[in-house]
């Protein structure tokens, strides 16, 4: 089988982006992502939580799979895009055996 | 005086407001009680559906009065009590300008539960209301945060660049969320189903709903305190200004409420709607609008400090003083 190098883009942000965080990868040619809701934690925005009557403090993460150069024009741009949002991002290296769906 | 204590102590006894206090003590002993969120959900569905069935079975019974005049008079009031809250802040120097552009948003606007609290203070004392508040509540919800948004671009100028997609997002979060849809979607479905219709529903929609009314008021008190506790970055003055700005709101209510020719009933409610401060809709769109805000300030004033205090307080005095205005 032939291992093809992909980078995984993450990017945990809260809820309310989410939209326009999917809508922003698709435009890159993004061919596909995933959406994990409701996750909390904590960060530089305070404490991130669920079980909130307002969904303001709740975060998602959207995973996506893309070549290097698009992952890496994501996370370049990102820091402008996501500057005022709680949102965090960053690359990893994986490996698909798919290229043609990533 | 002693009229308005004594309601508001019966209002203080009431179940409702009871299980509000139960759930606050729970969140200040620290408990796990967790009223799950979808639980949550549903109940808010429930009571959004219930009360725009109500105004609008009540709009069928006894007819409009003058709607355009009151509809109108509900997206003024809506436009302009940002500015009175943003000229407040400013003036006690509370906080900056972008924060006091969002917390003002959230006091132009409007609490739906706080709205469904009344109308069952109303209820308890056989004190009928026109059902034209509902819709009136409908149209004060959005008005407000596009007057935040203009306040906060004096002080933000050229740096609040926002992208086409960003705000027909926006744009769609305030007028397609699904707590508006089902209220107006209620509302229209009493009226068109006027009396007869509507007693089909009645042991659902009418006798189970104080019940209801009172699960929901425990999450609230719940979370209201959680938020509370949680909040930083609240001053002294800050919440000086959540105990003070709902009376104030309350004034505006009532000369509008005289100005309609609203009976009792009619002026506590908008006197409480002016009085009550968005923590949902309001708090979203300003995430998604005005991210530079601090939502700590904005959601903890509003749901932790006005919020019980128009539940516990507001509204029995709101509804005195309609009593002397309008009675």
């Amino acid at each position: 089988m032939d291992i093809h190098r992909r980078k995984k883009i993450e990017i945990v942000v809260e809820s309310g982006m989410v939209p326009d965080v999917v809508e922003w990868l698709v435009a890159h040619g993004v061919k596909g992502y995933t959406t994990v809701p409701k996750v909390s934690g904590f960060g530089r925005q305070g404490r991130r939580q669920t079980e909130e009557i307002s969904r303001v403090f709740e975060n998602t993460l959207v995973i996506a799979i893309a070549p290097e150069e698009t992952a890496r024009l994501i996370l370049a741009e990102s820091v402008e895009r996501l500057r005022d949002y709680a949102a965090i991002v960053y690359l990893s290296d994986v490996e698909v055996a798919r290229p043609d769906h990533f | 005086m002693a009229e308005i204590l004594a309601l508001a102590g019966a209002n203080l006894l009431s179940p409702m407001v009871l299980c509000f206090v139960l759930g606050a003590v729970a969140a200040v002993i620290r408990s796990d009680l967790e009223i799950p969120e979808a639980v949550a959900k549903g109940l808010a569905i429930y009571l959004m559906l219930a009360i725009g069935m109500k105004g609008g079975l009540a709009l069928a019974k006894t007819g409009g009065g003058n709607v355009a005049a009151s509809l109108a008079m509900a997206v003024a009031l809506s436009f302009t009590l940002p500015v009175l809250a943003y000229a407040v802040l400013r003036a006690m120097r509370a906080l900056g300008p972008v924060d006091a552009a969002a917390v003002s948003a959230h006091y132009g606007s409007v609490s739906i539960v706080t709205f469904v609290t009344a109308v069952e203070f109303l209820g308890a004392r056989s004190t009928p209301y026109d059902g034209i508040l509902v819709a009136m509540m409908a149209a004060m919800e959005t008005p407000a945060i596009v007057t935040g948004l203009l306040l906060a671009r004096r002080s933000l100028g050229a740096s609040a660049p926002k992208s086409p997609q960003r705000r027909s997002h926006l744009l769609r979060e305030v007028l397609a969320n699904g707590s508006i849809v089902v209220l107006i979607g209620g509302f229209v479905i009493g009226w068109a189903a006027g009396p007869s219709g509507m007693k089909k529903v009645e042991p659902f929609m009418v006798d189970i709903y104080n019940g209801m009314l009172c699960l929901f008021l425990l999450d609230m008190g719940l979370v209201a305190t959680r938020q509370l506790r949680s909040a930083q970055g609240l001053t002294a003055r800050l919440i000086a200004f959540a105990l003070v700005m709902p009376p104030l709101n309350a004034a505006i209510g009532f000369a509008a409420a005289c100005l309609l020719g609203f009976g009792v009933g009619s002026t506590a409610l908008l006197a409480t709607l002016c009085a009550s401060a968005s923590y949902i809709a309001v708090p979203a769109a300003m995430r998604l609008a005005l991210p530079q805000a601090r939502p700590a300030i904005y959601i903890t004033l509003s749901l932790g400090v006005t919020f019980p205090f128009n539940v516990a307080i507001g509204i029995p005095l709101y509804f005195a003083i309609a009593e002397r205005l309008a009675g």
